[in-house]
């Protein structure tokens, strides 16, 4: 079956067409990177006129990309939460409206339930019991999946998020948005060994916390530009011991999670898997496969809604035109 | 009386203005403080939470979600740009809503993304980087400034307040210690005054 996918959760307009839930046939991205980055980050007014502007091109695109119909298509999913209520609203209406107009069931999916999904999308097939460390802009969760659809919540974030820590740091190094690749761009040339960044451990919690990670890059930051130490120190050496922190806790945390559960896999999914640096450590510090979506599967995309929408039509949910958006949205 | 700077440099406005100051030495302490006041806040209450990066204007929050008996996880709001606690069932307590403003510009965009929905009579809404729409709120609101102690001991223009007692952050081998910051409060409007009172009198009784 085909499935159409809708996601205007924050900043990416996408849609795509995915066959039963694992064969991408089309994968189509509107970025707004270029239109926020003169902002330092996402402004929702600018991203809801500018989902508004793209949704309707870019589901064309989506379904002439896969050779495809209406006739073709199954079921929408779309992003109900969680995310910007203004850009959410765009892409639930437009696939109440298609579903409306062109009779098809429509179904609601959780975007972290999108990352996660993601990781079905290519070979081999992910096994159970697994744990998934979903990280991004809005989100570091580490979970438990003992079945399909099934996500028991081993520990999220008490402040900030993993892409949050990325974003919020890019800005005190002025390295420019998004976070994640610049940091990753200037840690290249950088040596991490130069300075050590404290890592909040929390005890035995399979929590993370990086907001006090980011104050101590700007005590760093200030104290060199007041000449009072670290006045050695490149923006590069800063970038590379800030990624190698929030790194560490990730991966030592989630190797943990795998010995304690006895899990077969750890997939990673959500944006900040696109990191080299956290591929990197977790195939070579976690024991057993370590799996994680291509690159164009790792940032926002409706494949990942498409492969998700899948599973839940499969479960036998489905959404009626009434469909709200839930900003807020959990996964567990 | 004309030639008193300090009375040149405050605005007539801020003579409604009621303000109250408080330290805090760690991370712990800010969220033990905000749990206290969080108990005196009442629903329709707004607090702005003002203060610089790495501030700590979250981690006072998440004391007054505590003290205000939401239920959290109280994160950063910066994704979605609102969270919504709600009261823990049959307290009767209000629901809090914890607003982000960093990337909105403008007191137009932060009504056109629903500002006003949050600024609700039956809820405490707090709200952090408001000064990205200051002209958004309602004048009687309260305003939580917090500063940083800085390495340099520098802290800007303090306006009124005493320099002199800041102990200044140090860095012992490679790590950070003393997150000493100063955390005043401003009461705009009657019922922030009530408040502020209130919370006066909590504190001195501690």
């Amino acid at each position: 079956m085909h499935v159409l996918g809708i996601e205007t959760s924050c900043d990416e307009t996408a849609a795509a067409v995915v066959s039963d839930g694992r064969r991408v046939r089309s994968n189509v991205v509107a970025s707004q990177i270029d239109v926020h980055a003169a902002f330092g980050g996402v402004v929702p007014e600018v991203a809801s006129r500018q989902h508004v502007l793209a949704i309707i091109p870019i589901v064309r695109r989506a379904l002439a990309e896969a050779s495809l119909g209406w006739p073709d298509i199954g079921a929408i999913a779309v992003t109900a939460g969680p995310g910007l209520a203004g850009s959410l609203l765009v892409g639930v209406n437009a696939a109440k409206t298609l579903a409306f107009a062109f009779d098809l069931p429509l179904v609601a999916v959780n975007h972290l339930e999108g990352h996660v999904a993601a990781n079905w999308l290519v070979e081999p097939e992910p096994e159970f019991p697994l744990v998934c460390l979903i990280v991004s802009g809005g989100h570091s969760d580490l979970i438990l999946m003992t079945a399909p659809l099934t996500y028991r919540l081993l520990g999220r974030t008490r402040d900030d998020a993993a892409g949050e820590a990325f974003d919020k740091v890019a800005r005190i190094l002025e390295l420019g948005y998004p976070g994640g690749p610049a940091i990753q761009r200037a840690a290249a040339s950088g040596d991490p060994a130069r300075l050590h960044l404290p890592r909040a451990w929390l005890g035995d919690s399979y929590d993370f916390s990086f907001s006090g990670l980011k104050t101590a890059v700007l005590r760093v930051v200030e104290s060199r530009a007041a000449g009072e130490a670290y006045t050695d120190l490149t923006n590069a050496d800063i970038a590379a011991s800030f990624q190698e922190a929030v790194v560490d806790v990730l991966v030592t945390k989630t190797r943990r999670a795998t010995e304690e559960f006895g899990i077969r896999q750890v997939l990673l999914a959500g944006g900040v898997a696109a990191n080299a640096l956290l591929r990197q450590w977790a195939k070579q510090r976690i024991p057993g496969p370590v799996q994680y979506p291509p690159l164009q599967y790792c940032t926002d995309n409706a494949a990942m809604i498409a492969a998700a929408g899948y599973f839940r039509f499969q479960a036998g949910e489905r959404a009626d035109l009434s469909l709200d958006v839930a900003p807020n949205l959990a996964l567990v | 009386m004309y030639t008193d700077p300090a009375r040149h440099r405050q605005p007539t406005a801020r003579s409604v203005r009621e303000c109250l100051t408080c330290e805090s030495a760690s991370a712990e302490a800010t969220i033990g403080l905000g749990e206290q006041i969080g108990r005196l806040l009442q629903p329709g209450d707004i607090v702005l939470l003002k203060g610089p990066l790495g501030a700590g204007k979250t981690t006072f929050a998440q004391g007054l979600v505590r003290g205000l008996g939401a239920l959290g996880p109280v994160t950063s709001p910066s994704f979605t740009l609102a969270n919504e606690y709600r009261p823990a069932p049959g307290t009767g307590r209000p629901v809090v809503y914890h607003l982000d403003l960093y990337r909105i510009s403008g007191a137009d965009e932060a009504w056109q993304f629903g500002l006003e929905e949050y600024l609700d009579e039956r809820a405490v809404c707090l709200v952090e980087w408001p000064e990205r729409a200051a002209d958004a709120f309602p004048l009687d609101h309260l305003d939580v400034i917090i500063q940083i102690a800085s390495l340099t001991g520098d802290l800007g223009d303090l306006g009124d307040l005493n320099e002199s007692d800041l102990v200044r952050n140090r860095i012992v081998g490679d790590e950070i210690v003393g997150n000493r910051r100063r955390l005043t409060l401003c009461a705009h409007g009657a019922r922030s005054r009530d408040r502020l009172g209130a919370i006066r009198q909590a504190l001195a009784m501690k």
